[in-house]
């Protein structure tokens, strides 16, 4: 009589065929391969655009452990390379409300001593070869020039004027010469007005040169 | 825990798969057709497993599922050779006995395949099929007794 050993023995012939299992393999890559071009990319709002997920991720692995840091070294906690180098800029913190309301910047970049003292340097070379004009709007030369200017070019120091003003355009670094000036005058208290074109065609530069006693 | 590839997992379980979707439906081509869904399954939904047997858990779960749908569907295919699957044709035995148990109910015929084929416990079968013990338990004793009388023998 047949048992369950005959059931065993029937079930352990059965096997998958080679064929069977190709196909399968086949048919499994396949279903992959669609999957994977049917996954919409991840995405994360931000304002009117979606940003990938993948590259937010990325963003937030760079940003956040160097927000982490700025913020380490403004507690306070200065790392032993930050005592190390002085030249390694720190980040500060005015060190009250009242710092911030005169001006102090938060979180301002501070150049290590030496670059502070260079950069003042140029800051005050800076200042003084600031411009020393001013800009008026104007329907031609003649009109920007102050309406008590009288005539300039018969007047004493009109050439050393002149030489004041090159130096002072030249200072200004945008290739500007005497001959630029479009319109010359002499106003209240022995000043030469030396008009120059502005920015736009309405507008023009008016340097003011004192007289050279 | 290794990844599971879908290579690896036609390798290691496509007998087995193969084997229970025939040992519940006893047609060879309905059961390639079961067991392809099966790994096509595996790949849609990917799921985490443990280990091997929890993959094979999950595997003989999937199949004996796909065969109950499957004999519900309204178009089953008559009984047909078994071709490559076989590598010895049954012996008229073997033939009688995979008759009887594929005329039994499917709630018998899938804790007998389990229990003796998969050497699967009740208490494993019950988790595998989400069911109580006494309840596999019982299915296994009645597919028993049926199985018994039908083949006048020792099951």
């Amino acid at each position: 009589m047949p048992d369950s050993q005959d059931y065993k023995s029937a079930m352990d012939k059965v096997t998958a065929g080679q064929r069977w299992k190709q196909a399968t393999l086949e048919k499994m890559q396949a279903q992959a391969a669609a999957q994977k071009a049917a996954r919409p990319r991840r995405t994360i709002p931000f304002g009117r655009r979606a940003i990938p997920l993948a590259a937010a991720a990325a963003v937030c692995l760079l940003a956040i452990p160097a927000a982490a840091r700025s913020l380490t070294s403004v507690s306070g906690g200065a790392t032993a390379a930050d005592q190390a180098s002085p030249r390694v800029a720190t980040r500060q913190m005015p060190e009250s409300s009242a710092d911030a309301a005169n001006g102090a910047v938060p979180f301002a970049l501070a150049a290590a001593p030496e670059e502070a003292a260079a950069g003042g340097t140029q800051d005050k070379a800076a200042a003084t070869a600031a411009p020393a004009h001013t800009t008026v709007e104007a329907t031609s030369p003649e009109a920007a020039l102050p309406a008590e200017a009288r005539p300039a070019e018969e007047a004493d120091g009109l050439d050393a004027a002149l030489d004041q003003l090159d130096e002072t355009l030249a200072a200004e670094g945008e290739g500007r010469t005497r001959d630029d000036v479009l319109a010359s005058g002499l106003v209240e208290g022995d000043c030469f007005v030396f008009v120059l074109a502005g920015d736009s065609e309405t507008s023009y530069r008016l340097y003011q040169i004192p007289c050279a006693q | 825990m290794p990844a599971f590839t879908p290579e690896a997992a036609v390798e290691q379980f496509g007998d087995t798969v193969f084997r229970a979707a025939f040992g519940l439906v006893k047609n060879p081509q309905d059961a390639e057709d079961i067991a392809q869904e099966v790994f096509l399954n595996l790949v849609r939904h990917a799921p985490q497993f443990e280990s091997a047997e929890h993959q094979k858990a999950w595997l003989l779960r999937c199949t004996i599922n796909r065969c109950k749908s499957h004999f519900r569907s309204a178009w089953i295919r008559r009984s047909a050779p078994l071709d490559e699957h076989l590598s010895t044709p049954f012996t008229p035995a073997e033939n009688t006995v995979l008759d009887a148990v594929a005329a039994l109910p499917m709630k018998y015929r899938q804790v007998i395949y389990l229990h003796y084929i998969e050497g699967y416990s009740t208490a494993e079968i019950a988790a595998l099929l989400d069911s109580k013990q006494n309840t596999v338990l019982s299915q296994l004793s009645r597919g028993r007794a049926l199985l018994k009388d039908t083949l006048k023998g020792e099951f």
